[in-house]
C-alpha cells in the first residue's frame, strides 16, 4: 500500500508540475484551507479492476491551473477551469493505473466529472483508499484513490 | 510542406495545449481543426484535406480507437498519419494502436515530444 502511496505521490507532484506549472511548497507553509470552499472531480475506471480517483482542490487553485495549462493571461472561463481540473484527474489515474498490476492491464477511465462530494460508499471495507495532500502556494489539492482489494 | 492538422479531443482545455504546443513546435501549419470526439473527427477529415491527426483514446459518442478503425477502413484515408495523445499507459493497449499504425505520445508530453513523433512520421516538415 506504501507502494501505490508514493506512486500516487509521484505521478500528481509530476502532472501538477509538468502540466500546470504549479510546484509544490511544504505543508507548513500552505495556506489556511479550512475555510475555502473545494472543487471536486472525478474518474472512475473499471476493466481489470474497478475504481475511482477524486481530486479535492481549494477554488483559488482552479483558475491558476487553466491559466497555467492554456498559457493564458486573462482569467480562463469556468469552463475552462473545471475542463482543467477534470483533465489533471484524468492524467493522474491514467498514469497511476500501472502501478496496481502492472502495465499490461488494460482498464477502461469514464470521462471525468464534476461532483459535489466524494461518494460516502466508497468508504468501507471492499475499497482501499489511497491518499495524498499537495500543498501550493495558490492553494491544496488532496487526491484520494478508491481502488478494489487486491485479491490474495 | 504546410500542414493541415486535425486536433481530436473531448476536452477544450487539451485542444488548446495541444494547438499551443504545436504552435511552438518548429512546424509549418496551414490549418488546424479541431473535433470533441471520433464522429467529428471523421467529418471533418471527409470534407477536408487533413495531414495529421492529433487525438486522444477516451471520448464520448466514438472513441479515439474507433475513429481510427473507421480511417484505416477507408480507401481515402487508410493511410493517414495519426499520432494518439493519452494518459492511457497500458502497453496491451498502446501496442494495439501501434498495430494500427498510430504514434503514442504520453500525456503529460513536452513540445519535444510532439515534433519528434510529427517528424518520424511525416518527416521534416520545413524542408
Amino acid at each position: 500500500m506504501n507502494e501505490l502511496k508514493e506512486q500516487l505521490m509521484q505521478i500528481s507532484l509530476r502532472t501538477f508540475e509538468e502540466f500546470a506549472f504549479l510546484m509544490p511548497i511544504p505543508a507548513e507553509d500552505a495556506p489556511p484551507a479550512d475555510d475555502l470552499e473545494t472543487t471536486i472531480t472525478c474518474v472512475s475506471y473499471s476493466g481489470h479492476s474497478k475504481g475511482i480517483l477524486y481530486i479535492s482542490v481549494t477554488n483559488p487553485m482552479l483558475p491558476v491551473l487553466a491559466q497555467n495549462i492554456l498559457a493564458e493571461e486573462n482569467t480562463p472561463t469556468e469552463q475552462q477551469q473545471l475542463d482543467a481540473l477534470r483533465e489533471i484527474a484524468n492524467v493522474i489515474c491514467g498514469n497511476v493505473l500501472p502501478s496496481l498490476a502492472g502495465g499490461d492491464k488494460i482498464y477502461r477511465l469514464k470521462a471525468p466529472e464534476i461532483v459535489d462530494k466524494i461518494d460516502e460508499s466508497y468508504k468501507t471495507d471492499s475499497w482501499c483508499l489511497i491518499d495524498n495532500k499537495l500543498t501550493f502556494d495558490e492553494g491544496i489539492a488532496e487526491i484520494f484513490w478508491f481502488c478494489e482489494k487486491p485479491q490474495e | 510542406m504546410s500542414l493541415n492538422v486535425l486536433i481530436v479531443d473531448d476536452s477544450f482545455v487539451m485542444r488548446s495545449m495541444v494547438k499551443r504546443v504545436l504552435n511552438i513546435c518548429d512546424l509549418q501549419i496551414q490549418n488546424i481543426f479541431e473535433a470533441g470526439n471520433g464522429k467529428e473527427g471523421l467529418e471533418i477529415i471527409e470534407n477536408n484535406w487533413v495531414d495529421l491527426v492529433l487525438a486522444d483514446i477516451n471520448m464520448p459518442v466514438m472513441s479515439g480507437d474507433e475513429m481510427i478503425d473507421k480511417i484505416r477502413e477507408n480507401p481515402d484515408m487508410a493511410n493517414m498519419a495519426i499520432i494518439v495523445i493519452s494518459s492511457e499507459s497500458s502497453t496491451r493497449t498502446i501496442e494495439i494502436l501501434q498495430q494500427k499504425g498510430a504514434l503514442f505520445i504520453h500525456k503529460p508530453f513536452t513540445p519535444e515530444n510532439l515534433q519528434a513523433a510529427v517528424f518520424e512520421l511525416l518527416g521534416d516538415t520545413n524542408e
